[in-house]
């Protein structure tokens, strides 16, 4: 096997004893560890009814996806060592991140959104009713109440 | 074939008296690089074959409709005295379609061009992983498998399009092929997906990690360069077409509903369960195959590069504006696949978005054409057919290019989508632009492969006779598209406007058959070149890049001496060379000139 | 992982000198990034699986937030059990702990240590695994998967909803005929629930049904299926429903009333002494003795209904009393049920959990080669220790993102 040796030139002190201590231990890992474990326990805090009932949807969605990007940051930098890596870890992440988003983004209009443009015929056949415009308008403004109310029926 | 790959090897394995072990693990179950590529190579002419055939069935329905259709009519459909059915053509041009960019296009740049020439001209012994690279082509067994049997399921094929948009797709009922056709057609594509995948990670390994010192990224071939840039391309589009493949299949199969409309019914079959959407679909499929489109020409771009520089007998015109215009494709191929999909009924504000990155996808189109173009100025022009074929890849790929503005802008492809217009775009592209490459790659690197030339006489020929066919096939289709002919229809004649253009297609359909029947001459001299060509030493061509410094055809690993690079593979004409080339591995006269120490990492 | 070359290590050339040892030459490369070839091909391949995961969630968060608005079950809705995702996420968690420590100890060459953490990470990814099966089944329990040609999800409660679950009992009636004995004698447990099925039949199913057809007004007609819909499965609001059943009873004791009083007035007609009344049945050539047959009619016509009424009377108090419904009090019985965006769910739910589960075995299968083949966990081992462990770190990443999205959005 060369790829101990392989390994030992690349970065060296791998294998010998003087390496265990390099990036601080074992300890990182289980500071890590601990760290997850409370940021998984945030984000199942919004199981409860009484966060619920003291904050909206939104702001438990935006904190979990917080809460998540956070716990892969730090999956990746420790336990996937990515911290200690050349630059070449940008070049293999950032674009399959920017693509998925963009992919995700450029799927709104047209699957996101969907229901505004539904036909008649598939309204019939929905799993609920037809929105009045009114419900939708009050949809809207719920959304973003800067903008000043808008018809979202085209054609109708 | 029996001198490819090492020749001291055999006799030392047939002394354990496994002739047909070793015959099965030399040339079957091969882990050299070299025979994969040649598999590759001769699985795909197969299909190229199947393909043609396809089409010529495509083209008689067009220029006789409603006649005795040669051997398959009377074969399919002899109670129709040979009228095939209008279900019958649909199959015919998805089929077309599918075997062409599935199982010819794709794998003949990526698998055998790119199995057999990386290691090659980036200096190295093999693939990164030559297990996997073996699994790449094995994958392509089961996809040969379903597509093959998915003729003989009902229906004779699938025939819901290369594209496969539900809710015909999704539909078992939908169409006569719809049932176990297009299952077997999913499946299909999807394990020339899982064969894609190996194949490019490999790539990008190899090409990464396994060149030769001295061989910067900089000083590699443009050959490799396409080659890089479509593994990356794959490799980050295969998966989105892979997942949306899946959940297409669960759709047929299983019963979901993700591209299904609510309470969608065909056929008065029960309702499906719904509430999907059916442009997720496209979305999905042209995230993978828009960049699919530049897996298909950037390999054949580089070996275009290659071919001109060579027998220009000069540097190659602007060496990284190339790189960074085919990088630059790539980058943009990303994001303009909506342009797929201006009639889809899709939101507008996508459409101008996606048409806009589309429109900017000429300028490094056009840089690329400008530098072949400055590479062959003032060059020492060597007419031979490899050199035809690239020079006709360029030519026709300036028609291919400019008819895709059309397409770009959306209210001039409200007009002539779905027309035979856009059937010229893309037949210019891939057969005059990319299957004249492949012919010039073939002709070119032949004394490689087999040790011995091509008839320079038949070649020539065949230039000649293909390309005046193809123009008269496609070119055509430009006029007919403009007047409004459509694709994808069995008989257009039943309108009364389109009538008066059946004597155009018939002409149309005697070129392809006249095409179809030029190739007779190709394989003719692939195969007779092959056993009886002109036996040739290492560098018939007095090229510069690696390959060409190993022998022909070259043995088990590659190199009979350790390639060190002194520059780039254009340095045609040198002053410090004797002879008009000078290859990347001959080191520089002047004593004080060092070879560039390699680096264990930049 | 077997074909790894040495990259970037001209110094085994020396060693072996450059004489032949695959029967020829060893070359030297000079590759561009500080990495073995596993290593890179591993994190290319992860970034392509960036892509794949990124198109299978990206579907969901597009299906699901743009499904018709307030429709998308909540956990409850579909028996997802939300400290179950966070056990399991726990698991993976702990699992890739227990990775990089066994990576650690290969490294500093302690191969009874590495082998220790290696295989308590393949026993957690079992866990998960584990845990991830009692879920499916307790799905598939419920009746909830994709299913052709149609699931037992329904979106919303309308007629097709209704027949078929007439067609479930109907079906489910004709199976518990088929186990007749000789004598025509079914088992007292069969006896018990063919007399069930045929009740709901009766009582709850055709009674929606006609109910919804009585009903002159489409927003009316909706009502008695919405009923139906709840009769079957409900999960919250219990009082409101036993409320629901009492409105109904009341509304029925008084229809009752009232059909019996008309009763008793066509009963009063229709004695033979009265004459008939004044209607077009007088051009009929009927001898006027007998009863007028539109009375004779309505009267039959008002008995069904009775009996319809007594029927739906008597089964009222028992659905009253059914925790969560049908489907869960006769656990035999599976009827079709509606839980809006239901199927949506299920196909996304198992396509994003069911991939991931398969990444999740495919990596139990390369932790157990080792194990199995009974390697030694020593320093040479690392490169594959960390390999493996890359891709063990990417299913944990997933499972980050999938175990919100999925079980607490």
């Amino acid at each position: 096997m060369t790829d101990q040796r392989t390994h030992g030139q690349i970065e060296p002190g791998h294998g010998d004893p003087g390496y265990h201590g390099e990036h601080g231990g074992n300890q990182k890992y289980i500071v890590v560890f601990v760290a997850l474990c409370v940021l998984t326990t945030l984000s199942f805090l919004t199981y409860f009814n009484w966060w619920d009932e003291s904050f909206s949807p939104g702001v438990s969605r935006a904190l979990m996806m917080a809460v998540s990007c956070a716990k892969a940051l730090l999956v990746m930098l420790f336990f996937m060592h990515l911290l200690w890596e050349a630059n070449w870890k940008y070049v293999l992440t950032f674009p399959a991140l920017m693509m998925s988003v963009f992919l995700m983004a450029m799927l709104v209009p047209d699957i996101g959104l969907r229901t505004r443009h539904y036909s008649e015929q598939r309204w019939l056949h929905a799993a609920t009713p037809r929105p009045s415009s009114r419900d939708l308008q009050r949809e809207h403004n719920a959304g973003d109440p800067d903008e000043p109310p808008a018809d979202h029926e085209e054609g109708h | 074939m029996s001198s490819v790959a090492g020749a001291h090897d055999a006799p030392h394995e047939n002394a354990h008296g496994h002739t047909f072990g070793s015959f099965v693990s030399t040339y079957v179950f091969s882990l050299d690089h070299k025979i994969i590529g040649l598999q590759f190579l001769f699985s795909t002419l197969l299909w190229f074959l199947v393909g043609g055939l396809l089409a010529l069935g495509i083209r008689w329905q067009l220029a006789y409709p409603w006649h005795d259709m040669p051997v398959i009519g009377r074969m399919l459909f002899a109670e129709q005295g040979g009228q095939i059915s209008p279900e019958f053509y649909t199959m015919l041009f998805t089929m077309h379609a599918t075997v062409m960019i599935f199982f010819v296009i794709i794998p003949i740049l990526a698998g055998a061009f790119g199995n057999y020439l990386i290691p090659l001209m980036i200096g190295a012994d093999d693939m990164a992983f030559p297990t996997l690279n073996m699994l790449s082509y094995w994958f392509m067994w089961p996809a040969f498998i379903a597509i093959g049997s998915s003729f003989f399921a009902p229906g004779n094929g699938a025939a819901s399009g290369w594209t496969s948009y539900p809710p015909l797709s999704t539909m078992q009922t939908a169409s006569p092929g719809s049932g176990p056709a297009q299952t077997l057609w999913l499946l299909g594509v999807t394990f020339v997906g899982i064969s894609s995948m190996m194949g490019s990670v490999n790539y990008m390994t190899t090409i990464i990690q396994m060149r030769a010192p001295g061989m910067t990224m900089f000083r590699l071939p443009m050959t490799i360069w396409g080659m890089f840039i479509t593994a990356v391309l794959q490799a980050f589009a295969l998966p989105v077409l892979t997942a949306a493949g899946f959940m297409q299949l669960m759709d047929r199969v299983v019963g979901t509903g993700f591209f299904a409309p609510e309470a969608l019914v065909v056929n008065n079959a029960a309702a499906v369960t719904g509430g999907g959407q059916p442009l997720l679909w496209q979305h999905l499929f042209w995230f993978y195959s828009h960049p699919a489109v530049y897996i298909m020409i950037l390999p054949a771009m580089g070996m275009v590069s290659d071919i001109i520089a060579c027998f220009s007998r000069k540097p190659l015109f602007g060496y990284k504006p190339m790189v960074y215009s085919i990088s630059g494709i790539a980058g943009l191929g990303f994001i303009v696949w909506g342009h797929h999909m201006f009639v889809s009924g899709m939101n507008p504000v996508l459409g101008l978005t996606f048409m806009t990155s589309t429109m900017l996808i000429a300028l490094p189109s056009a840089v690329k054409v400008f530098n072949w173009l400055g590479t062959i100025w003032g060059g020492n022009i060597q007419f031979t057919t490899p050199m035809l074929f690239a020079l006709s890849f360029v030519s026709m790929f300036v028609i291919g290019g400019l008819s895709g503005i059309f397409m770009a802008a959306t209210p001039v492809d409200i007009f002539i989508h779905d027309t035979y217009f856009i059937v010229a775009h893309f037949h210019y592209v891939l057969f005059a632009g990319t299957a004249m490459a492949v012919f010039g790659g073939i002709y070119f690197w032949f004394p490689k492969m087999f040790g011995r030339m091509m008839d320079e006489r038949l070649g020539k020929v065949h230039f000649l006779l293909t390309f005046v066919f193809l123009n008269g096939t496609f070119f055509t289709m430009h006029i007919l598209g403009a007047v409004g002919f459509p694709r994808r229809l069995a008989d257009p004649y039943h309108y009364e406007t389109f009538r008066h253009l059946l004597p155009m297609n018939r002409f149309m359909t005697w070129c392809a058959i006249g095409m179809v029947g030029t190739q007779i001459i190709f394989a003719f001299n692939f195969f007779y070149s092959m056993f009886f060509g002109r036996r040739v030493g290492r560098n018939p061509w007095g090229a510069n890049s690696l390959e060409w410094a190993a022998p022909s055809p070259p043995g088990h690993g590659n190199f009979d001496f350790q390639p060190i690079v002194y520059r780039g593979p254009y340095e045609y004409g040198s002053p410090e060379s004797d002879t008009d080339y000078y290859p990347q591995t001959q080191p520089p006269p002047t004593p004080g000139a060092h070879p560039v120490p390699s680096p264990a990492h930049s | 992982m077997a074909d790894i070359k040495h990259a970037g290590d001209p110094h085994a050339d020396h060693e072996h000198g450059s004489s032949a040892h695959h029967g020829h030459l060893k070359l030297e490369y000079q590759p561009a990034l500080p990495l073995n070839n596993g290593k890179l091909f591993l994190w290319l391949f992860l970034s392509t699986e960036i892509m794949f995961f990124a198109a299978l969630i990206g579907t969901y968060i597009v299906v699901r937030f743009g499904a018709p608005s307030g429709t998308w079950p909540t956990p409850e809705d579909v028996h997802l059990v939300e400290w179950i995702g966070a056990l399991n996420t726990f698991v993976l968690i702990c699992s890739s702990v227990t990775i990089v420590l066994s990576l650690e100890a290969c490294k500093a060459n302690q191969p009874a240590k590495a082998r220790g953490w290696f295989a308590l990470t393949f026993l957690l990814g079992s866990v998960f695994l584990g845990i991830k099966a009692y879920e499916y089944f307790s799905k598939f329990d419920h009746g909830i998967f994709p299913a052709k040609p149609r699931s037992l999800i329904h979106e919303k409660p309308d007629i097709y909803f209704a027949s078929h679950v007439d067609q479930h009992l109907r079906e489910q009636a004709a199976a518990i005929d088929s186990r007749r004995g000789e004598n025509g004698q079914l088992s007292v447990e069969d006896q018990e629930q063919f007399d069930t099925v045929n009740n709901l039949r009766d009582n709850v199913v055709a009674w929606a049904q006609r109910e919804a057809a009585r009903a002159s007004d489409p927003a009316l007609a909706a009502a008695p299926l919405n009923l139906l819909a709840l009769t079957i499965q409900h999960h919250h609001h219990h009082d409101d429903i036993s409320a629901l059943f009492d409105r109904e009873a009341e509304e029925l004791e008084t229809d009752l009333t009232r059909v019996e009083m008309e009763i008793r007035e066509l009963d009063a007609q229709l004695t033979p002494n009265k004459p008939p009344t004044t209607d077009q049945s007088g051009a009929q050539d009927e001898p006027s003795e007998t009863p007028d047959p539109a009375v004779a009619e309505r009267k039959l016509e008002l008995e069904n209904r009775r009996s319809q009424i007594q029927g739906r009377l008597k089964i009222l108090p028992e659905l009253k009393v059914m925790e969560h419904g049908i489907n869960e009090h006769f656990d035999w019985l599976m009827l079709p049920f509606v839980i809006p965006s239901g199927n949506m769910w299920a196909n996304t739910y198992f396509l994003l959990t069911g991939f991931h589960a398969i990444h999740v075995l495919v990596g139990l299968i390369f932790f157990a080669f080792p194990l199995v083949g009974g390697a030694v966990f020593n320093a040479a081992k690392a490169n594959f220790v960390e390999n493996i462990g890359l891709y063990w770190h990417f299913v944990d990443l997933v499972w980050i993102f999938l175990f919100p999205l999925l079980y607490l959005f």
